[in-house]
């Protein structure tokens, strides 16, 4: 009996452990965090388009907010930020974006990945 | 900068400051309209210290291009060649990962916000001063209707190291020679005003209202205001009394001065303004 008991646990934690499990798929945001050409290209992105004339890359007293720390007055998650951007914010200098960049979708998604990447400590 | 017939509209001449900006030398700061001695001539000039670092003298009625000269300290993005042509050093072009301070930076050697002042008797004019070089990055600009289309921008390079500073500097409208200048700590952000009295009156970030002897410089007054000078003064006469008025309030750098919004108004003594 005890033998048997054994013999289930082992079998529950390599269940856990992933074997036999599917693989958890990155987001797409995960996947361009991890090409650093895909985040190069965030990066310019962001300096041609986003931090010109409003959003700076140092934290200074402005009404375009500062996106580089833990704080998302408009929702934090990928999709929000995407959405964000893409409708823009009624009453604000920030104007919807749409579906104008270059390379679509990806180039919106690459420039939240350099965002994420850049993204001061939250504790 | 473009002269147009103003009975009529029709082109009259154009001079070009900066081809190609990609610095944001907008050549938008004050125009004097002046009459000066060049090269032994009479000439009907116009003069301007351009946001690209340059003092320009040109002749107002043909648009001939006379002289450039630098009013700024630290120059370095470009020459002006015989023409009045900029001839830009290639190190000075916004980079991808940029290493190399441009002097001036994006605000210029003087901002069209704020306006200088001129004394005619003197040839005097006076010029409120950033100097402030700053790294510039170039990006990808994504268009749309409406959005400011920048394609990059300027990183806070000596003012976030506190080596950014200003002068308020008197040019010598028939020769663009720099007469003398008045230093401070901050790049100077609010306009200046010329009295025919002799006397130059401006303010700093730090809250310093100024008044200074327009022939030598010579530091003749100062009041503390309690926050930062961003405006225009003005003088003016009420009843045959001079007054001056300087609005304060403005953020600076040191954090010990608050951001106010008064009006402060002097009476000036009469002779001495």
């Amino acid at each position: 009996m005890k033998l048997l008991i054994v013999f289930s646990a082992s079998l529950l934690m390599l269940v856990a452990c992933g074997e036999g499990a599917a693989p958890v798929e990155p987001t797409v945001v995960e996947a361009f965090m991890a090409d650093p050409e895909a985040v190069d290209r965030g990066e310019a992105l962001f300096v041609g388009t986003c931090s010109g004339y409003c959003h700076s890359m140092t934290a200074e007293d402005t009404d375009a907010l500062f996106l580089f720390d833990c704080e998302w007055k408009h929702g934090g998650s990928d999709q929000d930020i995407f959405n964000t951007v893409t409708t823009g914010v009624p009453n604000t200098r920030m104007v919807g974006f749409g579906s104008n960049f270059p390379q679509g979708d990806d180039d919106l998604w690459k420039i939240i990945a350099y965002l994420r990447t850049n993204q001061q400590s939250c504790s | 900068m473009l002269a147009v017939d103003a009975d009529t509209g029709e082109y009259k001449w154009h001079f070009q400051f900066t081809p190609h900006d990609v610095w944001d030398y907008d050549g938008n700061t004050t125009i004097f309209q002046v009459d000066i001695t060049w090269e032994g001539q009479e000439r009907q000039a116009l003069v301007q210290a351009n946001r690209n670092g340059y003092f320009y003298i040109l002749d107002r009625v043909t648009g001939e291009f006379l002289s450039a000269t630098a009013y700024v300290e630290q120059m370095n993005w470009a020459t002006i060649d015989a023409t009045g042509r900029p001839v830009p050093d290639p190190l000075a072009f916004p980079q991808t990962n940029p290493d190399h301070r441009i002097c001036p930076g994006l605000q210029g050697g003087m901002n069209g916000a704020w306006a200088g002042a001129l004394n005619p008797e003197l040839g005097l004019a006076f010029i409120p001063t950033v100097e402030n070089c700053m790294m510039m990055r170039k990006g990808i600009s994504v268009y749309v209707k409406g959005q400011a289309y920048m394609g990059g921008g300027a990183m806070e390079t000596d003012a976030s190291k506190g080596t950014d500073y200003g002068h308020l500097t008197a040019i010598d409208v028939n020769t663009g020679e720099v007469r003398w200048r008045y230093m401070d700590p901050e790049p100077l952000r609010a306009g200046v005003v010329s009295t025919a009295g002799g006397v130059v009156i401006s303010g700093s970030p730090s809250g310093k209202i100024f008044g200074l002897n327009a022939a030598t410089g010579e530091e003749l007054w100062t009041f503390n205001a309690g926050g930062g000078i961003r405006s225009q003064p003005i003088v003016y006469q009420v009843d045959g009394q001079t007054y001056l008025a300087i609005g304060a309030g403005d953020r600076s750098r040191t954090s010990a001065v608050p951001q106010g919004g008064q009006l402060f108004v002097f009476k000036l003594n009469a002779g001495q303004f």
